[in-house]
């Protein structure tokens, strides 16, 4: 027993010194997460504002917005110490401070026709959706296991995770779905590629199952440090970053549509819907606008092989430049409607502008290109 | 097959335990009677007696004391001069006392093997005594003799007090706080000094006034003053375990705990399954039983765990590969078992409210073993963080 433990520490800090500083699974003070009784001084310990109970894993929060999205609470304001700079923040109240899935703060702090577009009106942050009535592109054949047929986002909100969300398994509870997650992250080191093994949580990029990424260890992307996105070059991988969304938004993803309206037009112009999961190589892109393109935060384009990249990757890095649905949306929101990452509104062709849909139609700014 | 050889290992270890400690064992105190009792209190004009005076943290003289006695337990058990955590006294240093509260501050750095003033098992005191509420219990006496100076200034009662919330009535004088006078030591052992079944065995139960005096005979003492015999009152179970002769002050030699799968709510039939988690629950019982209401336990309606378990096997799918597996018994965090006898011992680990608080209390905030707040960081390796003796794999080793 004294063997192998020696030779497991003799290797993860071999491990550690081959890593430099990167790191795995979370890290930092137990106490900073959990609570053992959830009774300090005879007082809770939790962060959030949702109750004084006691939470489920001894955390600290009674949901995942506790430690990610409130940060009236869990920042200094109560004289709680939950570092909101080293967890990661999905409320932020500019995008300019908002992590890599956006923020969901537009969505969250308005109730209206409007506002219910900047984002997904997840249950425990916002109310419900207040247009839309089925989710778009929702099929049958979206695999997330609900086994329906169409979902009114009027009578069931998306959820963080769990069967009505988008991280961790299908399980019921949010926290079962994402149970152990934390402490098994196969990296985010920016430079470990995550397997995206189906129901290992850990292994999946963001905690997202069965999808495959590189996770940049800084949460506010810059162009030097972000993630990396997996995509496919024709749109039967399971485990890009598009395919997740295809759980939901199903048609706005698949090319083998049963019926002629129900997909992206198959897998070559003239499409249908704008494609996902295309590689801009693919369609001509020696010689043609796309041949410009130069990678961008702003409208992030994914690769097929994620080996040997890292989240410094730069446009010479991505052998292939694959359209993805993250290319113009943040998956949690933003100040724009329809979640976009750019006003779409101010997209006008013929005038000048480098940003935004020109990022990759370098051409239809009137401009030979960027 | 590497459980099997852990747990091979363990029994091992825990036999040799068995044998060192057996030799030394002496169920009973032993010693001159003048050593602890006094007949008369009257010595050449004088009194004999002396009590431990927490205001001035000192010995001072005193009236006859019950059973004789020539002090009262934090008379005895006190080191007022020093850091000492044994003392013997009498011709010939015959008894050895062991010391709950030191004049000065104990050696409590985890994982420190040996040392004269080695903290003992149950902790120390001393930092409570001199006016930290959260690193102890507060027990009456230690800081005065009234209620005023010895109770917390923050806690308004035992936290996790789930049987007496709200009551003033005199059940909470031990479920409710070890501050009063009705309270104090006594709260939790019934003295029983000179018990002994006669069987020379290290495990101590009813036949020895239960491990280290921990049964609930004071409560019900206290409760039907008239109608209890202490033969009686020591019938009620209590808790039962092994004792080291050296009160753990070098953990190479240590007690074993007494655990059990009994985390019911309360009651008032004694211990159940002499478990000394089940011991602590008479206070806080929240932090031990299953749970009543949906918040009120270990675990939810759904079964998941809402706080710390206690008194629950560490590793409840031998050969799955959990990290428990991985758990060495040490003195920093130690487990239970379910069964201690001869035979078998050491077979079921179970994690227990001592495997991380010293009862008595400690350094650390919350009585706790170690430095939760400081030295537990997932991902950081230490030594020194007990966390990690059940979590091998949290602290990314």
């Amino acid at each position: 027993m004294k063997t192998s433990k020696i030779l497991v520490a003799l290797m993860s800090a071999a491990m550690l010194l081959i890593a430099g500083n990167g790191f795995a699974a979370i890290t930092g003070g137990c106490v900073d997460c959990h609570t053992m009784h959830n009774s300090q001084d005879g007082a809770s310990m939790r962060y959030d504002s949702d109750g004084m109970a006691p939470a489920e894993l001894l955390l600290r929060a009674g949901s995942c917005q506790g430690c990610h999205a409130d940060t009236t609470n869990n920042g200094g304001a109560t004289g709680n110490t939950l570092d909101t700079a080293l967890i990661p923040q999905v409320d932020a109240a500019t995008m300019a401070a908002a992590g890599s899935g956006g923020s969901f703060n537009w969505v969250a702090t308005a109730d209206t026709v409007a506002s219910s577009a900047t984002g997904h009106n997840i249950a425990i942050l916002a109310g419900i959706d207040r247009s839309l009535t089925s989710v778009p592109g929702y099929t049958d054949l979206a695999d997330a296991g609900r086994g329906v047929d169409s979902w009114n986002p009027q009578n069931l909100q998306v959820t963080c995770a769990g069967v009505n969300g988008c991280h961790g398994t299908n399980a019921v509870s949010e926290f079962d779905a994402v149970k152990t997650a934390h402490h098994n992250n196969d990296g985010n080191d920016g430079s470990a590629v995550l397997a995206g093994t189906a129901g290992d949580i850990g292994s999946g990029f963001r905690f997202l199952d069965g999808i495959t990424g590189i996770e940049s260890s800084e949460f506010v992307p810059t162009v030097t440090d972000h993630n990396v996105y997996a995509g496919s070059t024709d749109g039967t991988a399971t485990d890009t970053i598009s395919a997740l969304c295809a759980r939901c938004h199903n048609k706005f993803h698949r090319r083998d549509q049963a019926v002629l309206t129900e997909g992206i037009g198959g897998s070559a112009s003239p499409w249908l819907r704008h494609p996902t999961d295309i590689d801009m190589e693919d369609v001509g892109y020696d010689g043609t606008e796309y041949a410009d393109y130069t990678f961008d935060i702003i409208a992030p384009v994914a690769a097929v092989n994620l080996t040997g990249m890292t989240s410094a990757a730069s446009t010479a890095d991505y052998a292939n430049k694959v359209v993805n649905c993250l290319s113009c949306h943040y998956a949690h929101g933003s100040d724009e409607p329809d979640l976009l990452r750019w006003t779409y509104s101010g997209m006008v062709a013929g005038t000048a502008n480098t940003t935004g849909c020109f990022n990759c139609h370098t051409a239809k700014d009137g401009t030979a290109g960027n | 097959m590497r459980f099997v050889k852990k747990l091979v290992l363990l029994q091992a270890v825990v036999a040799v335990t068995f044998a060192l400690s057996a030799s030394l064992s002496m169920a009973a105190v032993t010693g001159d009677c003048v050593n602890c009792h006094t007949m008369h209190n009257s010595q050449d004009g004088s009194a004999v007696a002396k009590i431990y005076d927490g205001a001035t943290d000192s010995m001072v003289e005193s009236t006859a004391q019950v059973n004789l006695l020539t002090s009262d337990c934090l008379g005895c058990h006190t080191n007022a001069s020093g850091n000492a955590t044994i003392v013997a006294i009498g011709t010939g240093n015959k008894s050895r006392v062991p010391i709950v509260l030191t004049g000065s501050a104990p050696n409590d750095t985890p994982g420190v093997n040996a040392g004269v003033s080695n903290v003992l098992a149950g902790g120390n005191f001393f930092w409570v005594a001199n006016g930290d509420d959260n690193k102890g219990h507060n027990v009456f006496g230690l800081r005065g003799t009234t209620f005023a100076v010895n109770k917390d200034t923050t806690l308004t009662e035992a936290p996790g007090n789930f049987q007496v919330v709200g009551d003033s009535s005199i059940c909470n004088d031990c479920h409710g706080t070890l501050a009063t006078e009705n309270s104090g030591c006594q709260g939790c052992h019934f003295a029983a000094h000179h018990v002994d079944d006669g069987i020379d065995n290290p495990l101590v139960a009813e036949g020895d006034g239960w491990y280290r005096f921990l049964s609930v005979a004071t409560m019900v003492s206290v409760k039907n003053p008239s109608t209890n015999t202490r033969n009686i009152l020591l019938a009620v179970p209590g808790v039962a375990g092994v004792e080291d002769s050296n009160w753990e002050q070098n953990p190479a030699s240590h007690n074993v705990y007494k655990g059990a799968e009994a985390f019911s709510v309360g009651g008032s039939g004694g211990v159940s399954g002499n478990s000394i988690g089940m011991f602590c629950t008479g206070c806080h019982s929240r932090f031990h039983h299953s749970g009543g209401a949906d918040t009120d336990g270990m675990m939810n309606a759904s079964g998941a765990w809402i706080r710390h378990p206690s008194d629950v096997k560490l590793v409840s799918d031998p050969g799955a590969g959990t990290e428990y597996e991985e758990y060495t018994y040490t003195s920093l965090a130690p487990v239970a078992y379910q069964d201690i006898s001869a035979a078998g011992v050491g077979t079921t680990e179970l994690v227990t409210c001592i495997s991380c608080h010293r009862p008595h209390g400690s350094s650390f905030p919350d009585m706790l073993r170690w430095d939760y707040g400081n030295d537990c960081k997932t991902g950081t390796a230490n030594a020194a963080c007990g966390c990690f003796a059940c979590h091998t794999a949290k602290d990314d080793i």
